[in-house]
């Protein structure tokens, strides 16, 4: 994992097309402002895998299992 | 156009009907194209019978922006449809339109999600909840609701106010019923 270190109002690129700035610091927690293309989802980690779990479960099949069947 | 699906075998749509997600349905991929598929006169509009398994007749393509209605119909009335892959057959979903599934429910839309799919007048806008079907129960997910912009073509995906919404959320079962095959 990389990390950086940085202060409010700082941002962070990534790709050369996603960028993040902490636009707030309250105690121990932190408020990030992400710009992004369009093709590009940002969500809470936790968050993105309930929705992963959530249409696997609703679509009847993974990821992985699509890959396999490219094959 | 020619599409393929594992379900429901070859289907021939308009090339104006398909939806394309720039970032795709997680975790699936970015950059998928879908199309939706109802039912046809056999499904009234205020309960859908739903074989579990296959549907004998192939289901009709509908383009909400080609009807001439007041706001879009991208399900063509029905309360459900199916959300076809064309990039994997084997990839669809059962998909529920949010406001005749839920219709005293707020889905928690905000301005950005509509902008992120560039809806600037309110007939352009769809949302379906995927569906969840196990067993003899149906099951919305009302934490990320898909959103399509139905004139130009695009959908999405979006999170609304996590915390409040869930991803199971039982569909009233006097608007659904299952016919097991």
């Amino acid at each position: 994992m990389l990390v950086l270190t940085r202060r409010l109002d700082e941002e962070v690129v990534i790709g050369g097309e996603i960028s993040v700035k902490v636009v707030e610091i309250r105690g121990n927690v932190v408020r990030l402002g992400f710009s992004a293309p369009s093709d590009v989802i940002i969500h809470r980690k936790e968050v993105y895998e309930e929705i992963v779990r959530a249409n696997e479960a609703a679509a009847g099949i993974s990821a992985e299992e699509i890959e396999q069947l490219q094959k | 156009m020619k599409i393929q699906s594992v379900r429901f075998g070859e289907i021939d749509v308009g090339a104006n009907a398909v939806i394309h997600f720039p970032a795709g349905i997680a975790p699936f991929g970015k950059k998928l194209d879908f199309v939706v598929l109802a039912g046809g006169e056999k499904h009234p509009n205020s309960l859908v019978s739903l074989p579990y398994q296959g549907m004998e007749e192939n289901p009709q393509a509908y383009v909400g922006c080609r009807l001439e209605k007041d706001e879009s119909e991208m399900l063509g009335g029905q309360e459900l449809a199916w959300l076809q892959s064309l990039q994997f057959p084997q990839l669809g979903f059962w998909v529920g339109h949010a406001g005749k599934l839920f219709p005293d429910r707020d889905i928690g839309i905000e301005a950005h999600h509509l902008q992120s799919v560039h809806i600037e007048r309110m007939e352009q806008l769809c949302i379906v909840l995927i569906l969840t079907i196990e067993a003899k129960q149906v099951t919305a997910n009302l934490l990320a609701p898909v959103l399509v912009n139905t004139e130009a073509g695009i959908g999405r995906q979006v999170v609304v106010a996590a915390g409040v919404e869930q991803v199971r959320v039982p569909v009233p079962a006097c608007r659904v019923t299952l016919q097991a095959i």
